[in-house]
């Protein structure tokens, strides 16, 4: 097998990722070759440096993160409130709006189809004209029967409707 | 009389670990019961890991306490969920890796002017230096493929076991054991070229 092909395997074996078979295996190799030997040995300064860098970091920040975090809950909390008062506010403003159509429609209907309400009703009687013209003194039994008028008037003061009956009570 | 020493020693770390998972069983039940005190608490217990683990993973500072902000949100979100028999330690790995991966994807569709702005804001708030910010292994890591990043900074710089990392990277520890392996290669090699550089 090719040195190059052992590399891997020696990075595992500093890492202490080998199996002990197979990090005896590799050792017996690393005893009798200087190349990879002195690799393993190059990679287990490396680890040493990382580990000491690793150490040197601290992190002392009180309480930033703590007080971050609550002021996201927070903020999300006072949205999703945010967002069921506007979802609400719609709805009732749709509410609103199909029941104030539903009024408008009621009486605008009211206004053109429906006939408007009756506030007086008067019947008057009248003779013919045409027998009045005649000049000739009418018997008893000749005397004709006045026509009928109903005259109906209605809160809309443009319509008045008069309903007239002929003496046959047509 | 040096064994009876060490075993001595051995029972009191196992008894200091089970009374800081006892503290922290408390402190997440307080916190479930909305004791923001007991919250801080478990925050103030494992930012240190949770940022140096963000920061060793995106390079940048501002990154890196954004993305911690998401791992504790996530923790506060969860609460309710977690077994308090467990430590908590190992479900932070995981999901400070998850979140480092949504934060670097995102990072990579934002222009590098933005980049630099919020470096320059992260390293006027932060605490972390600019020495450190700009070290040898800073630049190694980001010579890494993410896999091997991540497998690397679990393993070598954290100290968890291949498995524990796997857990943490979703993966076989086999797996980790190789990015591992590669990564350290390829770090051992950038600081030899470094030095080749230097010395011409
Ligand atoms: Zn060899």
């Amino acid at each position: 097998m090719k040195c190059e092909r052992r590399d891997v395997a020696i990075a595992k074996l500093v890492g202490g990722d080998l199996s002990r078979w197979r990090a005896a295996t590799l050792q017996r190799h690393l005893d009798t070759c200087p190349r990879c030997d002195t690799l393993r040995s190059d990679l287990a300064k490396r680890q040493i440096a990382v580990r000491n860098a690793e150490r040197s970091f601290e992190a002392n920040r009180g309480d930033v993160i703590a007080d971050a975090v609550f002021a996201r809950v927070d903020a999300r909390r006072s949205s999703k409130t945010g967002q069921r008062f506007r979802r609400r506010a719609v709805a009732g403003v749709l509410t609103a709006i199909v029941l104030l159509a539903a009024v408008v429609l009621q009486f605008s209907t009211v206004g053109e189809d429906a006939p408007p309400q009756v506030s007086k009703v008067s019947v008057t009687e009248s003779i013919p004209s045409a027998v009045l013209d005649d000049d000739k003194p009418l018997s008893l039994a000749e005397s004709p029967r006045p026509d009928v008028i109903i005259r109906i008037e209605t809160q809309n003061p443009d319509i008045v409707i008069y309903w007239h009956g002929d003496s046959a009570g047509g | 009389m040096a064994a009876a020493r060490r075993a001595n020693w051995t029972a009191n770390v196992s008894e200091d670990a089970a009374k800081a998972e006892s503290a922290e069983a408390e402190w997440i039940r307080l916190a479930r019961a909305g004791d923001r005190a007991a919250f801080a608490q478990l925050v103030r217990q494992h930012e240190s890991t949770v940022l140096r683990v963000a920061w060793r993973l995106l390079s940048d500072a501002h990154d890196a306490q954004d993305a911690a902000q998401d791992v504790f949100v996530r923790l506060y979100d969860h609460l309710d969920r977690f077994d308090v028999r467990r430590p908590l330690t190992p479900w932070l790995y995981r999901i400070t890796v998850n979140v480092c991966r949504t934060h670097a994807r995102k990072r990579s569709r934002r222009s590098e002017a933005e980049r630099e702005a919020a470096r320059d804001s992260a390293q006027h708030q932060s605490n972390i230096g600019a020495a450190e910010a700009s070290d040898w292994l800073e630049r190694g890591l980001a010579r890494l493929s993410p896999r091997e990043r991540v497998a690397l900074v679990l393993r070598d710089l954290e100290g968890l076991s291949a498995k524990e990392a796997a857990k943490a990277m979703r993966c076989a520890p086999v797996t980790v054991r190789t990015l591992a392996a590669r990564a350290r290669l390829k770090l051992k090699r950038l600081y030899e070229a470094e030095e080749r550089g230097l010395e011409e």
